[in-house]
């Protein structure tokens, strides 16, 4: 549809006048909200992702995609029918405790949110057990956590094992990304998933969920 | 090789930074945590920065012996220009910045920057004067480079907003940031100069996977900055060494053309020192070497081997001088900080 087209790439300029004047045109001509959603908001939101993962755009005009995204998507929550509003998935995510570094947590959890996942953001200096409870009490499928620092690394080992002394390390995937993290560290300490970029991030987490 | 005692000569970090090898490497570090200094000398003496001159000696005498007695020819040492800079602090304190509008801006009381600057720190760079061992000068000076104050007034996800929502104030706001620290470093250099062989700062422009803002923007708007800071370093007689953390490779072409003599800082995750070696040693020297993460966890022989081949791969480039590729914080290990250490001075034949 030509205007989802459109709302798709104006929400890729991070243009927050036209995503309004777009979303509202939309909903004014009949068009389902969950559509309005998927084809226009999520589809620009992908795009954008896809172009961070090439060095094409950067964090800048990733932020201002989101925001965009936000404000319209809050214009089709009130709209959505139960069914339709239900997130694809829920995640919590977190900087690990020691550590303040929130720029790339702050990034993986907008390109979720822009995946249609619904995100509990715990902030930074997250204690391992907080992770595990809110996990646990929001019935989280996915558990993120960011680490910047070569001793706050050490700290995602911990919620695993948190995790695995709760008893839900079997309904939890978990997670991890960060300057210092690899692949062979998540490995190590038995976390499910490492990724480099936020995009790739939310790529996995949709993944993780569909094999759920 | 013949085993030699160390003596520090500052002309070696000179030599390094105007990208000319030298036989003894040069020892670097952009920042030692004092509570690793304070292990290393024996004493507590960080309490001592917040006391009278009497306690500030006790401090420059123990920081200055710290790089003098681990065979650094320099000490690293700068005042952070946000000591001066009200309500500064979204860089890290999670806080919201102080200028988020054209009104916080004009108000913002930019020309008194650089006196409140001298009024708090003079005394620090005097008694660091005092204490300086024979044969040793400083690097460093005005801490924080341009993009960093500016985050530090503006908070980073909110100058990604204002980059948008106020093109204007976006660029004003580096040009204003640009010409204040300039003449914060006019004036140092006059005063201190003396005591520094090579100015630096620190702007970190990268993270893992590419610069945090568009290239373009660095281009235009930052590297002007640098420009104009680094002409009044090259005036003063000293070269200009840039810290920034971070992949950015897409930039720097353009900071090579600002002046710089040299860069520090790098990440195995993003390129091994020795690729910033091959790449850029030709027109730069390098400082760096060790990733911070491989300081805190590889074991000696582990050390010994990474060091001795970053070394070897580095030899033949141009100047360089070796440690880590960012920072000693007080989380590395103090094995692993004086293994580093041993490892590179025989290395470098003492
Ligand atoms: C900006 C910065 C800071 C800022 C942080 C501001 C803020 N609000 O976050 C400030 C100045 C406060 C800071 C402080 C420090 N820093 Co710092 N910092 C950086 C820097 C330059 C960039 C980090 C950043 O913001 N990146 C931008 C985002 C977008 O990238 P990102 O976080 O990597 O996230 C991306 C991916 O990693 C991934 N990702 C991130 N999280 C997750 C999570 C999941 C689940 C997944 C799948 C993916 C994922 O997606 C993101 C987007 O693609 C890095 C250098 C680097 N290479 O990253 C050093 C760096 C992280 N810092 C470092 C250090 C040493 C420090 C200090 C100790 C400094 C000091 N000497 O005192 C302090 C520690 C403070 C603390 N306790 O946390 C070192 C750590 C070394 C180590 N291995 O331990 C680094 C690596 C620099 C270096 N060259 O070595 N820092």
């Amino acid at each position: 549809m030509e205007i989802l087209n459109e709302l798709s790439l104006s929400l890729q300029k991070g243009n927050i006048k036209a995503v309004q004047e777009l979303v509202q045109q939309a909903i004014d001509g009949g068009i389902e909200p969950r559509t309005i959603l998927d084809e226009g908001l999520l589809a620009g939101m992908s795009v954008v992702g896809e172009k961070f993962k090439k060095n094409e755009v950067y964090v800048p005009q990733v932020l201002i995609a989101a925001r965009a995204m936000s404000i319209g998507a809050g214009m089709l929550k009130p709209l959505l029918a139960d069914g339709d509003a239900t997130a694809a998935g829920k995640v919590c995510i977190g900087t690990v405790k020691g550590d303040q570094h929130d720029i790339g947590k702050n990034l993986v959890k907008m390109m979720l949110e822009g995946k249609g996942l619904e995100v509990i953001d715990l902030g930074v200096n997250v204690e391992p057990e907080r992770f595990v409870q809110v996990a646990k009490d929001e019935g989280c499928q996915i558990i993120c956590m960011s680490a910047l620092l070569t001793t706050t690394m050490s700290v995602m080992e911990d919620v695993v094992k948190a995790a695995e002394a709760a008893g839900i390390r079997d309904q939890v995937k978990i997670m991890v990304g960060g300057a210092p993290v690899t692949n062979a560290y998540c490995e190590k300490i038995g976390a499910d998933v490492y990724t480099a970029d936020a995009a790739s991030a939310a790529d996995a987490a949709l993944e993780l969920l569909a094999n759920q | 090789m013949a085993m030699t005692q160390f003596e520090p000569n500052y002309e070696n970090l000179v030599k390094a930074a105007r990208n000319i090898e030298v036989k003894r490497i040069p020892l670097y570090e952009h920042y030692v945590s004092p509570k690793v200094m304070e292990t290393l000398r024996g004493t507590n003496f960080e309490d001592c920065y917040h006391g009278d001159d009497r306690d500030l000696d006790n401090y420059f005498h123990h920081y200055c012996g710290f790089y003098r007695d681990m065979g650094y020819d320099t000490v690293s040492y700068e005042e952070v220009v946000s000591v001066a800079l009200p309500g500064a602090g979204a860089l890290g304190g999670h806080i919201k910045g102080v200028i988020q509008n054209r009104a916080d801006f004009e108000k913002y009381p930019w020309d008194q920057v650089c006196d409140t600057y001298f009024a708090k720190v003079s005394r620090y760079f005097e008694a660091l004067r005092r204490q300086m061992p024979a044969g040793m000068k400083a690097i460093g000076g005005v801490g924080y480079g341009i993009f960093e104050c500016v985050q530090d007034l503006v908070g980073y996800e909110d100058l990604c907003y204002m980059r948008v929502d106020d093109p204007e104030l976006y660029h004003d706001l580096f040009f204003k940031v640009g010409e204040t620290n300039r003449a914060v470093w006019k004036r140092f250099l006059q005063e201190f100069g003396d005591i520094y062989c090579v100015c630096r700062f620190g702007d970190d422009l990268g993270f893992k996977s590419t610069t945090l803002l568009p290239p373009e923007d660095i281009r235009d708007l930052v590297a002007p900055q640098y420009r104009g800071i680094i002409e009044e370093v090259h005036r003063a007689g000293k070269p200009f060494l840039l810290h920034s953390c971070g992949h950015i490779f897409n930039v720097m072409e353009d900071l090579i053309a600002t002046g710089i003599d040299a860069k520090h800082s790098n990440e195995d995750q993003i390129a091994p020192f020795y690729e910033w070696v091959e790449r850029y040693g030709d027109r730069i020297g390098n400082f760096g070497g060790i990733d911070t993460d491989a300081v805190c966890r590889l074991s000696e022989p582990e050390l010994n081997e990474y060091i001795t081949n970053v070394v070897s791969r580095s030899v033949g480039h141009g100047g360089f001088a070796f440690g880590s590729g960012n920072s000693i914080p007080d989380y590395v290990p103090i094995e692993n900080f004086l293994a580093m250490n041993r490892i590179i001075r025989t290395l470098r034949g003492e």
